[in-house]
This record gives C-alpha cells, sequence and structure tokens, in this order.
C-alpha cells in the first residue's frame, strides 16, 4: 500500500482554490474548469465517442459540480472529485440511449505519434482487437481499464472515483487482465481453427 | 520462464504503469517470450503490446481545436446561467427520491429492527382498507431525524425501480451519484442532508405525502 501511495507526485496543491470554489466563489470555478476541463472532456469522450456527446457531458458535469460545490470535501482532489461527476453523467447517457458501455471506436481517426504506415496499421488492429475484448468485460472492470491504462490515474484515484478501496481496484484489474487474456486467446484460437 | 500466474500479475503492474525493481524494457520483453512461447498466454501479447505503448498512445482521440477549449468555460457559463430556470424540476425529482428514500424506510425492507435491534419490528402501520404496505406518514420526519447517511442511501439501493415514476436506472447508487442524470440536487446520497430532505418533502404536494385517512 505504501508504494501505492509513493505512486505519483502529489498534484499541485489546490486547497485555496478549492475554498473559494466551495465558498461561490465564480473566478475559482472558472479556474477550474481551465486546470480540468481536458480531462474531463477526455473521460467523457472515452466512454461516449463523439465529440459532441463529450462536449455535453463535460459542460454538464460542470455544471453539476457548481450546483454541489458545498459538498466537495476537502480530502478528495479536484481532478478525481470532476472525473467522478462525469463519468456518472457520462453513464447516464449512455444509459438513457441504451447503449453499450464502451471505449470509443475511433482508432482510424487519430493517432498523432505515429507517421509509420506500416505501425500505424499494426495498431489500428490492435486497438480493434483490444476495443472489443475490454466491452466484454463487466462494467467495473472496463471502468477500472479506461481509468486506470488509459487515463492514467494512480490506484488511488480510482479508488476515489470509483469509491473502492486501492486494493480492489487492483483486484479488478488483475482480474480484467486475466479475462482479457483468455478472451484474446480464445479468439486467437478461433481464428485459426 | 515465467509461469502463467506470474505473467499475469507483471502484464498487470506493467498495464498499471509499474515494473517492481525490473527496468521496463526488460519486463517487456520477459512478457512478451512468454506470450509467445505459451498456448494459453498467447493472445495476451496484445495487451503487452499495449503496455509498451506509452498512455497518451495507447488510445488516441482526436484533440478538439484550441477554438473549442477557449469557448469551453463560455459555455459552461451559458449553461449555469441557464441552471435555475431548470432547477424547480430538478428539485422536483429530488422530491419524489426523497420521498421514494422515506417510502423505503418505512416498508421495512432496510430498517427491519432498526428503531429496536432487540425485537422483531412491527409492520408499518396502516389504517383498515389502505394498502398494507403504505407508510405512517407521521412518523415520517422521526426516521428522517434518526437514519443515518448509510442508511438513507442502503434504503435507495433496495428501491423497486419505478415506484414514483421515475425510471429504475435512478434507484442504483451509481446512477444517482454526484453526475447522476434523475437527481441533479441529491448528489452524493450517501451524505444526504436531513435538513435538505425535510425541505424537499416540505414542497411536495401535501396529498401525496400524506394519504387521506
Amino acid at each position: 500500500m505504501e508504494a501505492l501511495l509513493q505512486e505519483r507526485a502529489q498534484p499541485p496543491d489546490e486547497t485555496g482554490l478549492a475554498t473559494r470554489f466551495r465558498a461561490g466563489d465564480r473566478a475559482a470555478f472558472d479556474e477550474i474548469v481551465t486546470l480540468h476541463r481536458r480531462t474531463v472532456y477526455s473521460v467523457a469522450r472515452r466512454l461516449l465517442r463523439e465529440h459532441e456527446d463529450a462536449d455535453e457531458a463535460a459542460q454538464v458535469a460542470f455544471v453539476k459540480a457548481w450546483s454541489a460545490r458545498a459538498r466537495f470535501r476537502g480530502d478528495a482532489q479536484l481532478r478525481t472529485w470532476l472525473t467522478r461527476i462525469v463519468l456518472n453523467v457520462s453513464k447516464s447517457m449512455l444509459s438513457a440511449r441504451g447503449a453499450e458501455h464502451a471505449l470509443p471506436d475511433e482508432s482510424d481517426r487519430a493517432d498523432p505519434a505515429c507517421t509509420d504506415p506500416g505501425v500505424r496499421i499494426d495498431r489500428v488492429r490492435l486497438r480493434h482487437e483490444l476495443r472489443r475484448a475490454i466491452g466484454g468485460l463487466p462494467t467495473r472492470q472496463q471502468e477500472v481499464v479506461m481509468l486506470k491504462v488509459y487515463q492514467d490515474l494512480t490506484y488511488l484515484e480510482v479508488a476515489e472515483i470509483l469509491e473502492l478501496s486501492a486494493g480492489a481496484v487492483k483486484a479488478h484489474l488483475h482480474q480484467a487482465v486475466s479475462n482479457l487474456k483468455r478472451d484474446l486467446t480464445e479468439g486467437r484460437r478461433m481464428e485459426k481453427a | 520462464m515465467m509461469d502463467c500466474a506470474s505473467f499475469e500479475n507483471r502484464l498487470t503492474e506493467v498495464l498499471a504503469g509499474r515494473t517492481g525493481d525490473a527496468p521496463r524494457q526488460a519486463t517487456l520483453a520477459d512478457l512478451e517470450r512468454h506470450a509467445k512461447g505459451c498456448p494459453e498466454c498467447n493472445g495476451a501479447g496484445a495487451l503487452v503490446e499495449l503496455a509498451a505503448l506509452p498512455p497518451e498512445e495507447r488510445d488516441p482521440m482526436e484533440v478538439p481545436p484550441e477554438s473549442y477549449w477557449e469557448g469551453f468555460n463560455a459555455s459552461v457559463a451559458r449553461r449555469l446561467e441557464r441552471a435555475p430556470a431548470e432547477r424547480p424540476a430538478g428539485r422536483w425529482r429530488g422530491a419524489a427520491a426523497a420521498a421514494a428514500v422515506v417510502m423505503a424506510l418505512f416498508s421495512g425492507w432496510f430498517l427491519r429492527g432498526w428503531f429496536d435491534p432487540g425485537m422483531t419490528p412491527e409492520p408499518p402501520v396502516a389504517a383498515v382498507g389502505e394498502d398494507p404496505g403504505a407508510p405512517d406518514w407521521s412518523r415520517l420526519d422521526e426516521v428522517i431525524r434518526q437514519a443515518t447517511p448509510d442508511e438513507l442511501a442502503e434504503a435507495l439501493r433496495g428501491l423497486p425501480g419505478g415506484w414514483t415514476g421515475i425510471e429504475a436506472s435512478s434507484w442504483t447508487l451509481d446512477e444517482t451519484g454526484l453526475g447522476g442524470e434523475w437527481l441533479p440536487d441529491t448528489d452524493e446520497l450517501g451524505e444526504i442532508d436531513r435538513s435538505e430532505l425535510m425541505e424537499w418533502l416540505d414542497q411536495m404536494d401535501q396529498s401525496e405525502r400524506r394519504p387521506t385517512s
């Protein structure tokens, strides 16, 4: 557990900002939006796939955060608190439209770091294969994979967002890896058969 | 060569960004070797490939142009300006939810034995001719005052979908958490404030809140 706690350097101290925000300071809120809008948007985008939906979810999440500012606990990081809000907003949107809870299917559209066509094709294949397998995981495992592997949050952050213990997050991730390994191996067997 | 259990453990650590004492590249090479040689793990080569990528390249997204971010705060501000007009509907949903919480508490499937843990609880009081499951609203305030946040949250978990006409999806804590679509004013139901609950109930139509005798 100690290792988990030391996993990543502490984020910048936002105590003062959070205090002003809780007191209803709109300028502080604006600063918070600026600081965290990309994170909030990216979580929504991973879940909802389309920019328009992610934009909607991100904006709604910030409005809800403002409405709930009095309940923001100082012991949580703003980033994790906001991530939890946007995760719930996105899930509600998915639920409302009856969509599967899945990672976005946009690998053909963007890969700024990769210019080699061969590597790019390999990565597209890889992402499609993984996306299909991840889509078959239980929802909680999907969330852990999304937040830990793709959003690169710490175990403690994921735990705070999902309201689990860090140990439980680790267990979900391990179980997800085990399930993915089995599913992917089975998939390759079937391809060969 | 590592065994399959060690492979899963180390693969999980690498995907999580941790490699212990071993250099990352060496760990990835070990994992790749195992995946290629093991019939039970060879599909996990895709996960090893994923782990080898920096997180930002694992599932890259189209990044909105800078102009989008320049207008983002203003869009949020505009929504906030509109929020007061939307508030009554939200508060009404909150009131319905609060009523449902109380219904849950009174229905007995959560608070059995809570008032007096040593005794078998009495069923909810109901007048002759009334639905025997109907709550005794006269004890409503007492229930709200005494219930702990955890108990309120637990009561919500047990609620049947559709009781107040709100979709069943409203009745899980996940759905009704901070970002819950249906309960914008009851964020963090696990920490619901009793006075707010009372406020919501006060706003409800009295005829709905208390059965006519």
